[in-house]
């Protein structure tokens, strides 16, 4: 890892903990939604967002899902998870609060002729995607239902850059898969590999060009068969799992832990082995254990290898909160078979197994999957948020997620 | 109402304009050429008002204090397409932002033929449904009860309006809701005249809006045609709070002032829309009515301005505001009636979840709408066997609106119709709507033909 990686990646960890800029709690008056603009326009503002939630009461600094960099380009940030006991990443594109479901819309795609067998083989050259809800809407989000639109012979494709007017001329319009699509700002970037571990993402497509209303936006593209929606547009969400401890004011508060993705009860894949779930999140904060005199009992796994991050997430003051920083055996890093930056940042419930030879890493009873925080937390430490999150997985199981 | 020859006269100006108005609707800029000037004729046509007036029988004995009057209203309706103006095709989310839902309306209460959405999300933006979808049916709009009370030692008037509304589901834009019957207390209210030289009225219950000129119309007994504006669901909703009523005369000028001002839980709109039966926010919406009338022996000219402020009724948030500007006017002549209105309404974005007379929906967007329309109709009275009055009316009308972050709408109609009054107890309509999708909604079939009994008694 490079220290330069390690450095950021520790002020982006413990930015939901610190709270950094952020002032007191205010509830948020209605429901309302932030997406990669409104990131962007954010940062450095020390204005944070979705304060006042059940999740993030003191709100979540920008600089969370955003960098920007001295040159003044923006990059969105990849955050590491762990999910089903693999690590994984994601990017952050979009937040909703009080949002109690987020729904597909439609996006249309101009081909020739239709054919089922193989829908885009005659897609109109050239011809740029049409999206038919903006982020002004309450409704927008990066969930898109794929419509083949055929256009007629003698027409100019050219007219085609509003839904209206597809509408309008009553073009054929043939369904095909959801679609992961955030609309960014222009010549926005992503971050190409995952912090900490220096593996390369999934091939997200970024800065392509698209219609709405007939004027030119650009978008982030995630691929297809990556979200589950129902026949009333309702997108399917999983849960999310935030660690948190409690505050002074008895408040749960994030810990700025990786997340653990849950399934919600359905692992699906995509043909490619895309996962089809987890796209859309709902955030639930896992309250970690504390002993009779309030000291944290869960411990967060950093090998000896990362001394500065060691360092830094143990700092009384400006280290982690809520859970231990403890000791690990040299030993049993290098115990053959194992991989210790496969276990980085990863909580587990007794982490005196770190010192333990012959109990590394296996008698960890790691917080890495929805089961294990299921069953190992009491259920009154789980509370399910009003928050929720597009963070669509870039790498799962350690592998780059496919974007077909 | 004074008896005229029996001789209905239709000037070929009324023609004209009855002509001219479909191609108002084709073509935006025709418009100005399709209202010539109105010359002739007689008596007018304005309905008698939003409650009943104060009629001799009702005060002249002390023992004639209380009226008990009603009417049956009965509708045959006949809808384009599947009775919506939802599209197919069009899978854009919620499916009642992109559309107009309220443009196959089927009778006096604006409910349309149907508001399916095929199971398509919608947020709260519908009118009632008649339920009948795309097929032509019979239905009964309304069974409607007035009873009004005049206290005979004191200046105190109770009025109450109960509606019955039986349907055959359809309420939540599902048409497979099931039969069942509403029951509307569309007005109570009790009034206090305290000066008999004085025309100042203060009403304390549901009444109808202040809003514009269209509320005088909201019943089907009242209203010539049948239909309601494009606009009428923001200005002619009942709601429940105080109002009162002032009218300046000033005899030498043949002219008079007025004021109507309202503070009610929910404004004026109609409560598919916002309910009126309780404030959400806990803070009245204002509304009032500046009006000037001229009252010559055979012209009646009457104009105003009306206002409406504060928080939306169908959201929690008291900053969200709903705010609405309309002006209005009425010309009575020979025979001839017109009228007309322009309406602007803004509504800021609300705190979920958004809340209407037809349920609970997600999220009250921020809204903006501007519209208006033009009524002309020429009505005789006649004396031809059972047949009273004749009145031939046409309607052009324009709605665009948007809701934040969703392409916005134009939408056009042009209303036209027959009414027939029948001894005094029975109207005969019958009109088309003619809808039209100008800008930002897929084109749809969904016109209507629409006719209507009403038995007043």
């Amino acid at each position: 890892m490079k220290p330069g990686t390690a450095r950021t990646a520790v002020a982006a960890a413990c930015a939901v903990a610190l709270g950094a800029g952020c002032t007191d709690e205010t509830a948020p008056e209605r429901a309302r939604f932030w997406t990669l603009f409104d990131f962007t326009a954010a940062l450095g503002t020390s204005e944070p967002i979705a304060r006042g939630t059940t999740t993030f009461p003191d709100g979540v600094l920008a600089e969370e899902f955003v960098s920007r960099s001295p040159e003044g380009n923006v990059t969105a940030n990849v955050a590491t998870a762990f999910s089903e006991g693999g690590t994984a990443a994601y990017l952050t594109t979009e937040i909703w609060s009080r949002y109690d479901a987020v729904w597909v819309q439609p996006m249309y795609i101009l081909v020739g002729a239709w054919d089922e067998k193989s829908p885009g083989a005659n897609r109109v050259p050239g011809a740029d995607p049409i999206f038919s809800v903006g982020r002004e809407s309450s409704f927008y989000s990066p969930y898109w239902q794929v419509f083949y639109a055929v256009v007629p012979e003698g027409k100019d494709p050219a007219r085609y850059t509003s839904a209206h007017r597809i509408l309008d001329d009553g073009l054929a319009l043939h369904p095909g898969p959801g679609r992961i699509c955030a609309l960014q700002p222009h010549e926005m970037e992503i971050r190409r590999e995952r912090p900490f571990f220096g593996d390369k993402i999934g091939n997200v497509k970024v800065d392509a060009r698209a219609w709405l209303d007939g004027e030119v936006v650009w978008y982030m593209d995630f691929g297809s068969d990556r979200f589950r929606f129902d026949a009333s547009g309702v997108v399917a969400e999983s849960p999310l799992y935030v660690f948190a401890r409690r505050d002074e004011r008895g408040r749960r508060v994030p810990i700025g832990l990786p997340t653990v993705g849950g399934t919600g009860g359905r692992v699906d894949f995509g043909a490619l082995g895309q996962p089809a779930f987890g796209s859309l999140w709902r955030a639930h904060t896992a309250l970690l254990p504390t002993a009779s005199d309030g000291t944290p009992v869960a411990g967060v796994f950093v090998p000896n290898s990362l001394p500065e991050l060691r360092k830094a997430l143990s700092d009384e003051n400006t280290g982690l909160k809520g859970v231990r920083v403890p000791p690990v055996s040299a030993a049993a890093e290098a115990k053959p078979g194992v991989q210790p930056l496969d276990y980085l940042l990863r909580v587990a419930l007794n982490p005196a197994c770190f010192e333990d030879v012959a109990a590394f890493p296996d008698a960890c009873r790691w917080l890495d999957s929805e089961e294990a925080i299921r069953t190992n937390l009491s259920h009154t430490a789980i509370v399910r948020g009003d928050v929720t999150l597009a963070c669509a997985f870039v790498t799962y199981g350690g592998r780059p997620v496919p974007n077909p | 109402m004074r008896r005229r020859p029996p001789v209905i006269v239709i000037p070929v100006v009324g023609v004209a304009i009855v002509l001219a108005l479909p191609v108002w609707v084709a073509a935006p800029t025709a418009w100005a050429q399709a209202l010539p000037e109105i010359v002739e004729e007689e008596s007018a046509n304005e309905p008698v008002g939003y409650t009943p007036a104060d009629t001799a029988a009702a005060t002249a004995s002390p023992a004639s204090t209380l009226v008990l009057t009603g009417y049956v209203d009965v509708g045959f309706v006949n809808a384009q397409g599947d009775g919506t103006s939802f599209a197919p095709g069009d899978t854009r989310l919620p499916a009642d932002y992109g559309v107009d839902p309220f443009a196959t309306a089927v009778n006096s209460r604006g409910d349309a033929a149907s508001t399916a959405s095929g199971g398509r999300f919608v947020n709260g933006f519908l009118p009632y449904s008649a339920g009948v979808g795309g097929r032509p049916s019979f239905l009964i709009n309304t069974i409607n009860v007035d009873v009004r009370f005049t206290a005979p030692t004191a200046p105190v008037m109770v009025f109450t309006r109960l509606q019955l509304v039986p349907r055959a589901g359809g309420d939540a834009g599902n048409d497979l809701d099931g039969d069942g019957t509403r029951v509307v207390a569309e007005q109570a209210f009790g009034r206090i005249t305290p000066f008999e030289s004085t025309e100042l009225a203060l009403a304390v219950g549901k009444f109808d809006s202040v809003f514009g000129i269209e509320y005088l119309e909201n019943q089907a007994n009242l209203r010539t045609g049948i239909t309601p504006s494009l606009i009428a669901r923001y200005t002619t909703g009942q709601s429940i709070g105080a109002k009162l009523f002032y009218r300046l005369q000033i005899a030498p000028l043949w002219s008079a002032l007025s004021l109507n001002a309202a503070a009610t839980t929910s404004g004026t709109m109609v409560t598919s829309l916002q309910t009126p039966h309780a404030s959400l926010t806990g803070v009245p919406v204002g509304s009032a009515r500046l009006g000037y009338e001229l009252n010559l022996p055979r012209v009646q000219v009457k104009a105003g301005a009306s206002g409406l402020v504060g928080p939306r009724n169908d959201q929690a948030d008291a900053d969200s505001l709903q705010r609405a500007w309309g002006v209005d006017v009425r010309v009575h002549w020979f025979g001839l009636a017109f009228s007309g209105e322009y309406l602007v309404l803004d509504q800021d974005r609300g705190a979920g979840p958004k809340r209407t007379g037809l349920g609970q929906f997600p999220l009250p967007s921020a809204f903006h709408v501007e519209g208006f329309y033009a009524q002309l109709a020429y009505g005789r009275d006649v004396t031809l066997g059972p047949l009273r009055r004749a009145t031939v009316y046409a309607r052009g009308e324009q709605r665009h609106a948007r809701f934040e972050g969703f392409t916005p709408v134009k939408v056009r109609r042009l209303t036209a119709g027959l009414r027939l009054d029948l001894w005094d107890s029975l109207a005969l309509k019958g009109e088309v709507l003619m809808n039209r999708e100008v800008e930002g909604a897929p084109t749809v079939e969904n016109d209507v033909y629409a006719t209507s009994v009403v038995w007043t008694w």
